[in-house]
């Protein structure tokens, strides 16, 4: 406890963090999964998002979360993104498991709880898979097909582009606050404590410089995306044709769908026979 | 190519105009440099041209400007875009997107052109990125995101382009980049350049002519050589001249260097013009010692 | 005697975390001493370590390999907590080093966090010493850029280091507040002992620099006074540096050093007055 709080803010570093991302959106551009049709993937997401809250068979529920699970591993979706899922799901359902068990349960409240586990586990898979697994620009184009106002796909391409900056940026002004701030004393009792509250307060208190940083340089940003004629065209349906013109089915497309269907099929069956 | 008459400008809700009837005309293929101190209105002397005033920025406005045929007020910013090239000081926050081909032809796509992507390379072409097309935005140095800016810049083929201190990250290979790509463009392709600039040295090297600004008013436009000859009038507004000239002007005001308007401004204009002064004087020299 | 060291780097390696698996070296085996009461100019293209160095001395950046230590403790593994006794980093964007409400707040704020007493006599203090009066309430955010850089100045020096790190102080500046700046910089270096510069800026660093140590791809390519720098041809190209017009001017037509127009136009009159004596 006491090396983790004294490294979070040198090991969780900011670079690490920076890279992973980066790395999640661009760097796994070459799988199965990103060469697909981002319309393939939002229907196919449409499903497996949804039909696992609906479904109560644990051997069903398994079975698809093997195959999200399969497709997230596909995708090769980056190592901090995967953390940040396992500790979603276990705040979400697996803390329930712990304090069950202390509470005088038993292994009989395993399976209720696997059903609630691995609904939330497979659609949080599929997510991962679609919205990781997918170059940014195709899945913007992807929702700009369905509908998606062109400001969100804009924000999103906008939002990698300016992470590297910004990170840059949030790691100078958390050195600034390390600098000129005071380490709470070693001495002390709750030292370790004293030092996560620290370390926690003053990454939670950069946000604030940097926010207005960021207004201070969205001047020059929002007069030159008037000199590039992006207001202008976001009420011309050319431009949105234009952009969606590369999107096109491919056999990939057609053997996932395939896949995932028999799959799902199969799974179905399997399920009504087997009684858990 | 550019005519501005009675230019007045006041922000709104500022006290006194910012641009104080300005008179100017540039000609086509000019390579211009803008002068001021801090406050004389070169950045919204500019911003008028591309027509982000008065279209984007309310005020008080009276006077005409006309680009490339075209009045300011009348037509409307993506009208002028197509005219009028800008990169501005923090040209980091004029990219916008994260790959450098489609930031180059973002400006050719909204405006629905289908050969975007050709006209985005094209643009990286001229400024020298074309082989980094398909890189990332923070992969690139500064100076090549310099280079990035102006290539989106000129993605819609405007006549005049605009820069907005070229050369203040101190850097020399990074602003050396800039002004010869800027050149490039000058020469062979025949854009008109104008360049809100501080360095001297670098508008004693590139520039054909200069305007000096002062309190929203044109005081002089001159070719760059005789501009940056004024070092009184230059200091007097936080110019800093070259050295080159200063040199020479303390000598002048020694005595020992005859008056002129036209001081030297880059270090080869240094070396041919001192050389022949210490050359005419030894031969000076040599005569009168032979004649006596 | 030599004077005592300021900084020393043992061997020191260090690398960037790069996206695609890459992690690029910056330095393989650094060795650098600096002393007390030098003033320091670091200079170099871009990307040859200049401000990764600056941040290895105060501890921003920690090194995989070797030893650094600064003010004779070793400071290699230290928190910049603790490095905050001995050095203080100003950054190239002042915006970045505002966390305050304000500039009096900012300049006051180190100080207060570590309970010094007096902090608000000795604020007061910096803020007449960079003119800064009349803008102790205002948001540092809403400066200009030479105002800014003043009170970041100000910032940097509130808890007296005996290391002063500066990057590219004189960086967008125009030629007005260049010089105010360098005016307050030669007033700074009454107060901290040791002063460590990097920039681009040539002429900063022939009015200003003892030392110039040039880097270039990681490595300290010269170590020498301004004038034997400007005097290496070779490495100035390899390195890509010109120093200031009038140096080379003077270079060219006299053979001579001269690091600004008055030093020039005095050559050139000792030049004439010889010629004539002939």
């Amino acid at each position: 406890m006491k090396k983790l709080s004294e490294n979070i803010l040198d090991k969780i570093s900011i670079d690490y963090v920076r890279t992973q991302v980066l790395k999640n959106a661009y760097g796994n551009d070459d799988t199965p999964i990103a060469k697909l049709d981002p319309r393939t993937l939002l229907l196919w997401y449409l499903f497996f998002g949804f039909f696992p809250w609906f479904a109560n068979n644990v051997v069903l529920l398994l079975l698809l979360f093997m195959f999200a699970a399969a497709t997230t591993r596909l995708a090769k979706v980056a190592p901090l993104v995967l953390f940040v899922f396992c500790l979603g799901v276990f705040s979400q359902t697996g803390y329930l498991l712990i304090v069950s068990l202390f509470f005088d349960g038993n292994l009989s409240t395993i399976i209720p709880l696997s059903v609630l586990t691995l609904k939330v586990a497979t659609v949080s898979l599929a997510s991962i898979t679609v919205f990781s697994g997918l170059d940014p620009d195709r899945l913007c184009a992807g929702l700009l097909y369905f509908g998606c106002p062109d400001k969100l796909s804009f924000s999103i391409a906008f939002s990698y582009r300016i992470l590297p900056v910004l990170m840059e940026q949030f790691q100078n002004i958390l050195f600034s606050y390390r600098l000129r701030g005071r380490v709470p004393e070693k001495s002390g009792s709750f030292w370790v404590v004293k030092n996560l509250f620290y370390q926690i307060k003053i990454i939670m208190l950069s946000f604030y410089p940097l926010m207005l940083g960021t207004a201070k340089r969205s001047r020059t940003t929002v007069e030159a995306l008037e000199l590039k004629g992006y207001r202008h065209s976001l009420s011309n349906p050319e431009v949105r044709r234009i952009k969606l013109s590369h999107l096109r089915f491919s056999k990939g497309d057609f053997a996932f769908a395939f896949i995932s269907l028999v799959y799902t099929a199969g799974s179905i069956l399997i399920s009504s026979y087997i009684k858990l | 190519m550019i005519r501005i008459n009675g230019l007045k400008f006041a922000y709104p809700g500022m006290k006194g105009y910012v641009l104080n009837g300005i008179e100017l005309e540039i000609e086509k293929g000019d390579f211009i440099a803008v002068m001021g101190s801090n406050g004389s209105g070169k950045s919204t002397l500019c911003k008028a041209i591309n027509g982000l005033i008065p279209h984007f920025f309310d005020g008080d406005y009276s006077g005409s400007v006309e680009v490339c045929g075209l009045n300011t007020v009348e037509h409307d910013i993506s009208e002028l875009a197509m005219k009028v090239g800008y990169v501005y000081q923090d040209f980091e926050n004029q990219i916008v997107r994260p790959t450098v081909l489609d930031d180059a032809s973002f400006s050719c796509l909204n405006y629905a052109m289908s050969d975007y992507r050709e006209r985005g390379i094209r643009a990286l072409e001229a400024v020298g990125l074309a082989n980094k097309a398909f890189d990332y935005i923070w992969q690139l140095s500064g100076g090549q995101k310099h280079l990035l800016a102006l290539a989106g810049a000129l993605a819609l083929n405007p006549d005049v382009l605009i820069l907005d201190e070229p050369a203040s990250q101190l850097d020399p290979l990074h602003a050396n980049g800039i002004y010869e790509a800027l050149k490039i463009l000058n020469s062979e392709f025949g854009k008109t350049i104008i360049t809100i600039e501080h360095h001297t040295e670098y508008i004693a090297k590139y520039c054909k002519n200069a305007v000096l600004l002062d309190k929203g008013r044109v005081i002089w436009k001159l070719p760059a050589k005789q501009a940056l000859s004024r070092v009184d009038e230059l200091e007097n507004r936080n110019i800093f001249p070259p050295q080159t000239a200063i040199a020479a002007k303390i000598l002048m005001e020694k005595g020992i260097l005859p008056e002129s308007e036209n001081l030297p401004v880059t270090v080869e204009d240094g070396v041919k013009f001192f050389s022949r002064i210490k050359i005419s004087e030894a031969a000076d020299i040599k005569n009168r010692s032979g004649f006596f | 005697m030599n004077p005592p060291k300021a900084v020393c780097f043992e061997n020191v390696s260090a690398e960037y975390r790069g996206i695609k698996d890459k992690n690029p070296k910056i330095f393989d085996g650094l060795d650098l001493n600096i002393h007390k009461g030098e003033k320091v100019a670091l200079i170099g293209s871009n990307g040859a370590g200049k401000s990764t160095l600056l941040k290895l001395i105060c501890g921003f950046i920690k090194p995989y390999g070797g030893r650094i230590y600064v003010c004779g403790e070793e400071i290699t593994s230290k928190k910049p907590e603790e490095t905050a006794k001995y050095v203080s980093l100003v950054y190239q964007n002042p915006e970045e080093m505002f966390i305050g409400e304000s500039v009096g707040d900012d300049i006051e704020y180190a100080m207060r966090e570590r309970k010094i007493p007096d902090y608000k006599s000795k604020a007061l203090e910096l803020i007449e010493m960079f003119s800064l009066k009349g803008l102790e309430n205002k948001d540092a955010r809403l400066l200009s850029g030479g105002q800014m850089r003043r009170a970041s100045l100000a910032i940097g020096i509130a808890l007296n280091p005996s290391v002063l790190l500066l990057d590219e102080p004189t960086a967008n500046l125009d030629i007005a507040t260049r010089t105010e700046v360098i005016e307050a910089l030669n007033s700074i270096c009454s107060k901290t002992e040791t002063a460590i510069v990097a920039t681009h800026d040539m002429q900063l660093v022939a009015e200003w620099a003892d030392r110039v140590i040039v880097l270039h791809e990681g490595r300290i390519a010269a170590d020498g006074t301004c004038t034997e720098i400007f005097e290496d041809e070779f490495v100035l190209e390899k390195v890509g540096i010109m120093p200031p017009e009038i140096y080379t001017l003077g270079k060219r037509l006299f053979g001579a050093q001269t690091l600004n127009p008055k030093e020039f136009a005095d050559l050139f009159l000792r030049e004439r007055e010889e010629v004539l004596a002939i």
